[in-house]
């Protein structure tokens, strides 16, 4: 079943000349701090907090519904330090979740309500189940599903995953349109 | 590429209008975000950093939070307690050293010192934590009963565990945090003298 | 989840006649045909831990019984630990100073908080070594009792031989008594069971060169008392035994209490690659780097079959003819014709093997366009592969799995579109192409196709449900051209005497399985 139009009032979002598409009702700190690259869309009530650190987000990437971006911090004998978060192109983020990850590669999907944990390491062509927690400095190779609590490895994904998330994500954009008015 | 220039603005909460939005009483080098919700008798001791988009309602009765506490966003301490006879409301304390994680939900009326509440992890109203306990993400605890100091709670079915050492404080990251804050948020004075 | 990756709602029948979703399918471009899970071999092409993404060769990797040998896993929780640098005061020979730091190293768990020092063992000096696993108790003896029985296998076997050549030697040699107390022998020795037979030949230490008696295990008593009476009267603590995952983790130590608990090596994973049963050529071959997603062979079906997908149903009711809008989508960088037929007729009586008929006659017109080009070196591979594996296939169908395919009967009688559906060839760049001028290229009916979008069309279905409860499904039939340039050609091509490779054009059908969902209770 292809996905359906998802509409949003055009009050509600800014477009930006590359086509990203995020809600006013987000949080953006340290905007100056955030890059995105184009035809993403940041939904209602996310957080993304490049105050703490440098945090890039590639193409065609979809942050739902109130789930947080927030870069990690790594204790050293002298002081913390934040590292810099990138997440790669094709990313499908669902609601609910916290991304503390490092690094989020290409063609990454995130299920609903997850919890990424400090510095974990998410590869390309990964997925992560609905519900899942997965602890500090977790990686995820390629064509893994990780799923549970604690994230460990369910099963392998298909070989296609590229070409899936690149549809997915992609689809999402066009169907995610303003209300027409009447 | 193209960078955001764009600001940022408090959506407007629902619901909540019943409390006052008296101000908080800060303590000295604490850093609050005016980001953050804090409704009700919010009294909050010195070096504690509240970031933005964190909520504290004292809704049914005062809320006093120690130092050295750290307090991340969509964080929620709510003050459910009873009322008892006399209109007299119990008082929600949080001791000193205590980790709210990201979408942490508490509502423990008491709580120790050192304790780590994980990302979108839950204590209910019934729960008292000790010293030093650590409840894992997602986890939700709403028992009624006093968990014992180095409890450590984790994974899907709330397992338990001691822990030999109770967790560092978070001394390091709440000096690197009361540097850097300020440069992007606008703050809450500390009104304590 | 599942349904992201592995879309149920419209499925693909594998030449083996399973439908699979479509992002399951393989199309094998030797044989020309779409293969399910089933129709591959699947290999392993290398080891690698999921945690630091090293390589292991697969010799190593066996000797390792396939775990990591660097990263380790938590007993507690089966998160991967992590190395944590500490400093630490030790008294100092140097009376001098009192205590001099020195960094130590333990493993500790980011998710449960388990670490190497709660459970006492001794912190290390060098980050990267010295966490060795505690020997299987039982180690020892698994050791002996297989070495035992492998030698007891070639003993059995230089017997069989012997057996074999006396037998033989005999014919030669008339009847003697001497033979007649030899084979009586023998008949003794079959009859013998293993044990004694194994006990006979431990006693027999310098000739058959085993040389350990193997001793049995006494089985023990019941007895009507628990052996620790503690049990009952000691109070459990959760927190410190050990929960049956946790057991089942470690099966070889299964230890009770959390302060036994050590740290495991992490399990590897395998990178695969998948080979066509029936041509033996690869369909999929990743890349060696494991954190490469790239491939050196990669016939996906999703590559090279007009992907079907279900873009819109309105509400079903029962004998209500309503409009359902399916998506097309086309992968190869040429135009396609797509027709559609449907597989069957719905709920009529037409019975098993009429339809099994119609299929494979559909399917015979493929193979014999496809045979009379390359009949040649298919026959020879296929005598080749079935000599070298030994696996009795058939000529066409090599297996048939629509057995398994029980449920999916037609519910619906559908209208499909009565002409051809072109399709646009496939261009990466339309993407960045501003202005869309495709769409005015294609004179569309607007009664069948909805609307375009560079490869892609959306068209119309007319469908009215059958059935007054359940799922609303049918199956159809995609017929279109496929170009190919035959593999064939460059070595049989030279011998026929044609130059050049010429572009094959092969006439595909596939079958599609479309689930549109329930009907809607409300309205009856």
């Amino acid at each position: 079943m292809e996905l359906q139009d998802m509409t949003y009032s055009k009050d509600e979002y800014i477009e930006t000349a590359s086509g990203n598409k995020v809600s006013r009702q987000s949080v953006l700190c340290g905007s100056q701090n955030i890059v995105l690259n184009g035809k993403t869309i940041i939904m209602s009530d996310c957080i993304i907090r490049g105050d703490l650190a440098n945090v890039r987000i590639g193409r065609n990437c979809v942050i739902s519904k109130r789930s947080v971006i927030r870069p990690p911090f790594k204790k050293f004998s002298k002081g913390v330090a934040f590292f810099p978060l990138h997440i790669g192109d094709n990313v499908l983020i669902e609601e609910d979740c916290v991304i503390n990850a490092a690094q989020v590669g290409s063609y990454v999907h995130i299920g609903k309500n997850c919890v990424i944990g400090r510095r974990s390491i998410l590869k390309d062509c990964c997925a992560i189940a609905d519900n899942t927690v997965l602890p500090p400095e977790t990686v995820v190779p390629p064509f893994t599903l990780y799923g549970g609590s604690p994230g460990t490895f369910t099963s392998m994904l298909p070989e296609c995953m590229q070409d899936i998330m690149t549809d997915i994500t992609k689809s999402y954009y066009q169907h995610f349109v303003p209300v027409k008015p009447n | 590429m193209q960078k955001m220039a764009y600001t940022q603005r408090q959506s407007s909460s629902s619901g909540q209008s019943l409390i006052s939005k008296s101000k908080p009483k800060i303590g000295v080098g604490s850093i609050v975000c005016k980001e953050a919700e804090i409704r009700g008798e919010v009294i909050i001791g010195s070096k504690t950093v509240i970031h933005p988009k964190a909520r504290i309602l004292a809704v049914r009765g005062p809320i006093r939070i120690g130092d050295g506490n750290l307090i991340e966003e969509q964080t929620c301490i709510i003050n459910q307690g009873d009322i008892n006879d006399e209109g007299d409301s119990t008082v929600m304390e949080i001791g000193n050293n205590n980790f709210f994680e990201v979408g942490s939900h508490c509502e423990a009326i008491k709580v120790g010192n050192n304790n780590i509440l994980e990302c979108k992890s839950k204590v209910g109203q019934q729960v008292i934590l000790g010293d030093g306990c650590v409840i894992g993400a997602c986890c939700e605890l709403t028992t009624n009963e006093t968990l014992p100091d180095n409890t450590v709670v984790f994974g899907k079915d709330c397992q338990r565990r001691m822990q030999s050492e109770r967790p560092l404080a978070q001394t390091l990251q709440l000096d690197f945090l009361t540097k850097v804050l300020p440069n992007y948020h606008h703050l809450q004075k500390s009104s304590r003298n | 989840m599942a349904e992201l990756f592995w879309p149920g709602s419209v499925l693909y029948f594998c030449s083996c006649k399973l439908a699979s979703p479509f992002t399951s399918l393989y199309f094998c471009r030797y044989c020309v045909e779409v293969r399910c899970q089933l129709c591959v071999y699947t290999e392993t092409d290398s080891y690698f831990c999921p945690n630091c993404l090293e390589n292991m060769p697969s010799a190593e990797a066996k000797l390792k019984k396939n775990r990591c040998a660097n990263c380790f896993e938590c007993p507690s929780c089966g998160n991967a630990l992590s190395t944590r640098a500490t400093a630490i005061a030790i008294p100092s020979d140097n009376p001098e100073e009192k205590t001099t730091a020195k960094k130590v190293f333990y493993l500790a768990c980011g998710f449960c908080r388990w670490s190497t020092r709660d459970v006492a063992i001794p912190d290390r000096n060098n980050a990267s070594s010295g966490w060795q696993e505690p020997d299987n108790p039982v180690s020892k003896r698994m050791n002996n009792l297989v070495d035992f029985y492998k030698k007891l296998a070639t003993k059995e076997q230089q017997d069989r031989e012997k057996l074999k050549l006396k037998k033989k030697n005999y014919i030669h040699i008339s009847a003697s008594s001497s033979f007649a107390t030899k084979t009586g022998n023998l008949g003794l020795i079959k009859k013998r069971s293993s044990l004694s037979l194994m006990r006979s030949l431990s006693l027999n230490k310098g000739n058959g060169g085993i040389e350990e008696e193997i001793s049995f295990s006494e089985p023990a008593e019941a007895t009507e008392q628990p052996s620790r009476q503690d049990l009952y009267t000691e109070v459990v603590k959760l927190e410190k035994s050990s929960s049956v995952s946790q057991m089942l983790a470690q099966p070889d130590f299964q230890y009770s209490q959390t302060c036994d608990f050590y740290p495991r090596h992490k399990h590897l994973i395998a990178k695969r690659s998948q080979r066509c049963r029936q041509c033996e050529h690869n369909v999929v071959k990743p890349e060696f780097n494991p954190s490469s997603t790239k491939y050196k062979i990669q016939f996906f079906a999703i590559n090279y079959i007009p992907q079907l997908q279900i873009s819109n149903v309105p509400e079903f009711s029962y004998q209500k003819k309503s409009r359902v809008t399916l998506s097309l989508k086309n992968p190869l960088d040429y135009p396609v014709n797509v027709t559609l037929k449907l597989a069957r007729k719905p709920d009529s009586n037409i019975t098993d093997d009429v339809k099994q008929d119609e299929l494979s006659e559909g399917e015979e017109k493929g193979t014999l366009e496809e045979q009379g080009k390359d009949g040649i070196k298919k026959a020879i591979k296929r005598t080749d592969s079935l000599s070298e594996k030994g696996l009795a296939k058939t000529q066409k169908i090599p297996v048939d799995n629509s057995g398994d395919n029980e449920t999916m009967v037609d519910t619906a009688e559908v209208v499909l579109p009565s002409t051809p559906l072109l399709l646009a060839a496939k261009d990466d760049a339309a993407e960045f192409d501003e202005n869309e001028a495709t769409t005015t290229k294609y004179e569309d009916d607007p009664n069948v196709i909805a609307s375009r979008q560079a490869n892609k069309i959306y068209f119309y279905i007319d469908v009215t449900p059958l059935r007054t409860t359940g799922d609303v499904q049918f199956s159809l039939l995609l017929n279109y051209d496929f170009k190919t340039i035959p593999s064939s050609v460059s070595k049989v091509g030279a011998k026929e005497g044609q130059d050049e490779p010429k572009i094959e054009t092969i006439h595909l059908e596939h079958q599609a399985h479309l689930k549109l969902g329930e009907i809607s209770q409300s309205k009856q």
